[in-house]
């Protein structure tokens, strides 16, 4: 049984290390301030809950995994909070995401895209193409409609018949 | 005596990642980046001293980690406060020569 833990608490606080480690290669590899953010947000929530589980499972009956579970509820809290807050911020002062065109080039300085519009223009959230596709779907959904009763009927009908 | 070797790891990777963040803190172009690196930095030590704690069998160290993380989310928000205002400040400031 203490095996069996030490074996979980192991994995999990492998996991976080590996969580927490990524974030940071991430905060120093990335290209621009809201990829670096992306990075780190996750990792600081995902790899801190994956540590402390870890932990929690090696207390045992003391005050001491109340105390991680303190923190750990904080953590969980005001991590993703301060992210929010930092993101915010940088968005106010002005810092444009760094986007780029279709063809995958950068786009000159001053015409970063919107990152709304930018999802429109993708083609894939648009729009029209929720219609066209809704527009394409229905004629199926129609027959289909139409086909269901027209099997059924028969169906209806042999019943009744052999009812009589 | 596995655990301790496992704990002993986890430590090694979080002051790697407490490293990473320093010197993303040491070379952010912006100022964001460099708060972003201290917040990083703060959610590592907690982590840190929270391994440590149970590293050294002392549990005295969750107090220490508990009061860090409290002192460490405060201090970001009161830092991103401070360069928000002044952005605003110097956007009235553009807005008023601009007036003139």
């Amino acid at each position: 049984m203490d095996l069996a833990l030490d074996i979980i608490s192991a994995i999990l606080l492998a996991a976080g290390t590996f969580f927490v480690f990524a974030g940071g290669v991430g905060v120093m590899r990335m290209p621009d301030f809201y990829t670096r953010m992306h990075a780190a947000s996750l990792t600081d929530t995902g790899g801190a809950a994956l540590i402390i589980a870890g932990l929690l499972l090696q207390g045992g009956l003391t005050l001491a995994p109340v105390k991680l579970l303190a923190i750990f509820l904080f953590l969980f809290l005001t991590s993703p909070t301060a992210s929010y807050a930092l993101v915010n911020a940088a968005l106010l002062s002005g810092l444009k995401p760094r986007a780029r065109n279709e063809t995958g080039a950068p786009l000159p300085e001053g015409e970063a895209l919107q990152p709304v519009t930018r999802l429109g223009k993708r083609g894939t959230n648009t729009p029209q193409d929720n219609t066209g596709k809704a527009a394409a779907k229905q004629p199926a959904a129609k027959k289909a409609a139409a086909k269901k009763p027209a099997e059924k009927k028969p169906a209806a009908n042999k019943k009744a018949a052999k009812k009589s | 005596m596995m655990m301790e070797w496992v704990y002993f790891g986890a430590c090694v990777g979080i002051l790697v990642t407490m490293t990473l963040a320093v010197v993303r803190g040491l070379i952010g172009p912006t100022i964001f980046d460099r708060v972003l690196a201290v917040n990083m930095f703060g959610t590592k030590t907690v982590l840190f001293l929270a391994v440590v704690s149970y590293l050294s069998g002392r549990p005295d160290f969750l107090d220490l980690a508990l009061a860090y993380a409290l002192i460490n989310f405060i201090g970001v928000l009161a830092v991103l406060l401070f360069f928000q205002s002044r952005e605003v400040r110097r956007a009235a400031e553009a807005e008023k020569e601009a007036g003139k």
